[in-house]
Parts: C-alpha cells; structure tokens; sequence
C-alpha cells in the first residue's frame, strides 16, 4: 500500500537480563565460562502492523504486555533483535513528556532544553515560544524556576512543547491520565485538530475512553504478541476479556506453584473478584458507588492468614489506598477456605484506570504467604466535574452576609 | 548537523547548573585558576625552588600546565559518566547518544576558555612578550580536544557496563599526572627517559603550549624525539578519538537497555 507510514513486519525484542546485576570487571571475570550469566526475556515475540497516513492508532495491552517496549522500538530507542520496522516520514522520538526537565531551570529555558531533546532547532522553539507557554497557561511564571512549579503545570507545559515538535508521526503515551479536567479538554481539542489536520498519530493509553473516542483502529498486544487490530469498541471488548483471562490465569498459576509447593500447604489466594452491591461481577465503577472485592484464599492447613488490598492508579502507579486486616484488627477464621470482601461503600477515586495488589500473610510475623501484583485493572468512571485523585466528601455552605 | 542545537542546549544547561547556587557563579571560572596561580606562586618563589632558578615565570609556566591538565582531568571524568548519568534521556528519547559525550566535552571546554582567560591576564602582567606563533596556540586546545573527547567516548561507553572504570580511569589519571611534566620541569627528568615522556600526548601538549606561550627555552617532544618518532605524540589523539567513535558507535545502540 503506498500510503502506509509504519510498517512493523514480525517484530520480536529478547533482553538479556544478567542473573546477578554485572557491573563489574571482577563479577565478569569470574563468571567467565560458565554459562548461569543471563536469562533470556522475550519482551516482544511477534508483533505486526501497518500504520496508515492519517490514521490515528491505537495501541492498548495489559501491562507487562510489551506495549512500552514496543513504543520504545518505534521510537528508535530500542533496537529490535527480529524484524523490520520501516517508518516512512519523521517520528516523534519520545516516549514521555518533559524528558529532561530540569528544576533547576526557568520554564523558558526548560522549553529551549525540552524542544531541543525533541529534535527541535532553536529558532524553532524561539519562534512558538509565546504560543508554547501561553498554551500552557504559564504566562506569569516564564521565569521561575520549574522546581517551584505544581505538577499540573509540568504535565501543562510539557505537553505544549510536546505538541509542537516537528514530526509528521506523533507518538503519545499515556498524557490525558493526568492534569486538570480542563487542561484534559484542551489536549482533547489538539488530537482532534492533529486528527484533522490528517497527522498520524500513535497513540497509547490506558484510557480505555479516550481510545474510544479518538482511535481510528487499535492494536490490542497480549503477551508480546498482537492479539488482534480492531475498530476501537472492538478492541475494548476483547481487551476487557483478555482482563478476565488473566485473572483466571494467574491465579491459575498462583494454583500451580501452591501445588508444587505442597509440602509447605501455604495459603494462596483462589479468586479475586470484584463485585457491585448486586453481587454481580464488575468491570467499571462510577465514582461514589458501592465496590466490594472479593478474595478466597485457599488454607489447606487452616492456619491464621491476613489479607490485605492496595489500589493503585495504573497509569502512574500512584498508590491510592491500602489497608490489610492487621492494622484494623479483623481476626479471619482460619478454615480451608477463607472468603473475604472488602467493601468500599462509596467508592471516592476520580476516573482512571485502577489495578489491585492483594496479599495474604502471617498475622503474627506479618511476612507475606503470597503476594499477587497489580492484578484486575477496572475502570473508575467519574462524571461530576470534580477533580483530583480521589472525592472528598465535603459540602458548602453560605454564611449569613449584609445583604 | 542536525542536533548542533541539542549540544548546544545540554553543554549550556550543564555548564549553568555547575555554579547553580553559589553566590559567585561564573565567577569561579576565574576564580579557582587565580587562587590556585596565588599559591603555586607563594610555594615555588618563596619555599621550593624546583628548577625554578633557570625557568622564567616558573609560577605560570606551572599554571598554564595544570590549567590544560585539570580540562583533561574534568572533561574526560564527567563525560565517563554522562551517558549513566542522563540515563533518564537515554531510556525516553531518541537521538545519537554521542550528543551527550560531545555536550559534557565542549561544557568542560568552555570552563577551560574561561581559565586560560586568567593566564592570558598574568602574561600580560608579567609582560611575556607575545610571538607571531602564538595563534597556534588554539591548535594544541584542539588537540588536547580531539584527545579528550576520544578517551571520553571509550570511557563512557566502557562504562555503562563496567562501573569499575571510574576506579581505573581514576588511577590511570594518577599515573598520568605523575608521568607528566605538570608540577616539574621536564629538566629534572633522568635525559634518557625524557623521550619515553615526550611520546605522550599530554607531555607533548603541555611543553608545546608552554613553548609558545611563556618560554622558548621549553623542551619540546620536537626537541628530544627523531623522526618519524616526533609524529607520535601528534597522532595519538587522533587514534584516540577514532578508537573511542568507533567503540562508543558499535555499543550506543544497546545503551538504553543496559541502564
């Protein structure tokens, strides 16, 4: 196809991951000859696509699913070890805003700093510099220092220089998660003007409403391979199974390994589900809504377990909240099977992308019998125009005044 | 060259944040080499007369050798660990990671402008005459350049995987000064080992400069080295710098997964 801007043909990418970290000559040296030096990791085992011109692209995967490694390599900062990626046109080159930022240094010079990691020319970034800062709301504060800066104003001006490099194909990773509600409003309004203007965008996240709104296709990678390219209501569907299947596999494999380890009998958690008030399996929560996690754990030996859940935001991994039945004094009885729900009765974190980390330990040592990271990501919808990470409960109140 | 913006940004980012915070700031670019030219003075014209009875203007002939020693010393221990340290760049962005070495080199450079300023000054005062071969002077900063930026780019990309080096480099810097004729005249040294010293680069540089600029009566590698031996010194940094390329060229491509 002539207009075919990326072309990523059987693309796999294997790190060699040294077993002890080898920094040394003399670690080096010493383990001359024998051969326990590296463990082989295939990040990307195959993964093929074409990117059209125009087109905005999608890309959405679980995490470990090798979507940043794949972002890494259209990027040019990972180097394939199988394949061919043909890009036709100039990439953006960067994987994250504000690379570089430095807080020691005024906005305006971090814009100069910033545009020239962009692969900007100093005229060129000279030239925008008003329409930079003033996209990013920072008129009054061109010349303070960045470490004196909020990081809704990082995130604000970062993107604003983002924006503006020169590229014909933009790569963007994971912004909307984070600024105001307004300031998410006006990058909504650039993708749609970049969407216009007929640029080819890339566009990864965990968003799974803005991947809605904007992609024109979505390529969903499961496990280092591409599961599939979708329209984008498609794509959400087949990744909110793909969730589901992860769950069941993990805990499957959590299973295993509780088997192989029979001798010890530890406790290991069986099922993790997430629940409305209903009882019924959920996905997405609105904000201020009932949420309850279920968790079974598995005690052959019936011995006394702890559990304990911790939320974290996906896209930053922010933690939000964790608590476990240690600190609050909730005695488990330890039968075969202990089931245990958490139940938030309103649910206070904004929209997001969320995911669980659940552990279950030893309530006297405290030690961990198993840990289960970042499982079950789940949508929190939030509609009411407030913002932040989480809704405070509060209310307003006008006092008596002259009238 | 497409990212002669990039270098330019990141050596002036790195030479600002180097006095960031100090009250004297840029200053201290001329600072340090008056303090230090204060006491080379005080100890070699009041306390140790090492050779200074048949060197004129011993003081800055000692300074004008630490002035270019300290630039190879500085330039070529930052910009070992300039790749490690802009780790965050590497692992996020896109662009030939020798922009990086060559960046923390001129940033090095410009620190040595600033200081051969101070010993241009003294010379003045001193009332060195100047000679038509002066301007050749830059020629030698250039060599010295070639030579730095050639054993930076070996070092930073030997150690993004051995963070042994900077013990070694340390070491070798050691040896280096001490075999170099920086804090004594090249007359003090044994004649038949002499030669052995001019071969190298730094010695040859230093003399040179010291020739040119405070005393004819300097001895050069031009004066102890036959041909085609003579070239020796003259070559080496340019062997440097393209062992260094071609190393720090082969390994960059894998550098943002080893950090």
């Amino acid at each position: 196809m002539e207009d075919v801007v990326v072309s990523v043909e059987d693309v796999g990418k294997v790190f060699q991951i040294p077993k002890e970290r080898s920094r040394s000559l003399k670690s080096m040296v010493l383990s001359r000859g024998r051969n326990r030096g590296y463990r082989r990791f295939e990040a990307i085992e195959k993964v093929d696509f074409e990117i059209r011109r125009g087109e905005f692209f999608g890309i959405i995967g679980q995490n470990g699913s090798g979507k940043s490694t794949l972002l890494k390599i259209l990027a040019g900062i990972y180097v394939p070890t199988r394949g061919k990626v043909k890009i036709d046109g100039h990439l953006s080159p960067f994987i994250e805003l504000g690379v570089g930022f430095n807080p020691e240094l005024t906005a305006r010079e971090n814009v100069f700093l910033n545009g020239a990691i962009l692969g900007m020319s100093r005229t060129e970034i000279a030239e925008q510099l008003d329409e930079i800062i003033r996209f990013a709301e920072l008129e009054q504060f061109v010349n303070q220092k960045l470490k004196n800066f909020s990081s809704g104003m990082l995130v604000r001006l970062a993107f604003s220089v983002a924006i503006r490099a020169r590229a014909d194909i933009l790569l963007i990773d994971e912004v909307l998660a984070v600024g105001d509600a307004n300031f998410q409003q006006k990058c909504y309004n650039v993708f749609r003007r970049l969407k216009a203007e007929g640029r080819t965008i890339i566009f990864v996240s965990h968003d799974l409403a803005s991947i809605k709104e904007f992609s024109d296709r979505v390529l969903l990678l499961n496990k280092g391979k591409t599961y599939g390219i979708f329209s984008a209501a498609e794509a959400i569907g087949k990744y909110s199974e793909l969730n589901q299947a992860r769950v069941t596999r993990e805990l499957e494999r959590l299973g295993n390994v509780g088997e192989r380890e029979h001798e010890l009998n530890r406790p290991h958690i069986k099922n993790v589900e997430l629940l409305n008030r209903a009882g019924d399996g959920i996905r997405a929560i609105s904000c201020g809504a009932p949420l309850r996690v279920r968790l079974t754990v598995a005690n052959p030996d019936e011995v006394p377990l702890a559990v304990g859940v911790a939320i974290y935001r996906t896209a930053d991994n922010l933690y939000c909240f964790g608590t476990n039945t240690i600190v609050e004094d909730v005695d488990l009885k330890p039968q075969r099977t202990v089931t245990v729900d958490i139940e938030y009765p309103r649910f206070p974190l904004q929209r997001g992308t969320y995911d669980l980390t659940l552990g279950v330990f030893d309530p006297t040592t405290g030690q961990a019998y198993e840990m289960m990271d970042h499982v079950l990501d789940f949508e929190a919808l939030q509609d009411n125009g407030t913002e932040g990470v989480t809704f405070i409960e509060h209310m307003w109140e006008q006092q008596a005044g002259e009238r | 060259m497409a990212y002669k913006d990039l270098v330019r940004e990141l050596a002036a980012t790195e030479f600002k944040l180097k006095y960031q915070g100090s009250v004297l700031g840029y200053l201290w670019s001329f600072a340090k080499p008056l303090m230090l030219f204060a006491v080379l003075y005080v100890v070699f014209t009041r306390f140790v007369r090492l050779g200074g009875g048949n060197i004129e203007h011993y003081s800055l002939y000692l300074l004008l050798g630490i002035v270019l020693w300290s630039y190879f010393t500085d330039s070529t221990s930052t910009a070992m660990s300039s790749i490690v340290d802009r780790g965050d760049l590497i692992r996020k962005v896109y662009f030939p990671r020798i922009v990086i070495v060559v960046a923390a080199s001129i940033s090095s450079l410009i620190t040595l402008l600033l200081n051969l300023v101070v010993v241009f000054l003294f010379m003045l005062v001193a009332r060195i005459p100047v000679h038509l071969s002066v301007p050749l002077f830059v020629l030698l900063v250039a060599e010295l350049y070639v030579m730095s930026l050639g054993c930076s780019l070996l070092l930073a990309a030997l150690y993004v995987k051995f963070r042994d080096f900077r013990h070694i480099w340390e070491v070798g810097l050691q040896i280096l000064f001490y075999a170099s004729p920086i804090i004594y005249p090249l007359g003090l040294v044994p004649h038949n080992f002499v030669p052995l010293l001019t071969l190298s680069p730094v010695t040859q540089i230093i003399q040179d400069a010291r020739w040119l600029l405070i005393s004819q009566k300097t001895v050069t590698a031009a004066d102890t080295l036959h041909l085609p031996w003579v070239f020796v010194p003259y070559l080496l940094p340019f062997l440097f710098l393209w062992l260094g390329y071609s190393y720090f060229n082969r390994t960059a491509a894998a550098f943002a997964e080893e950090l």
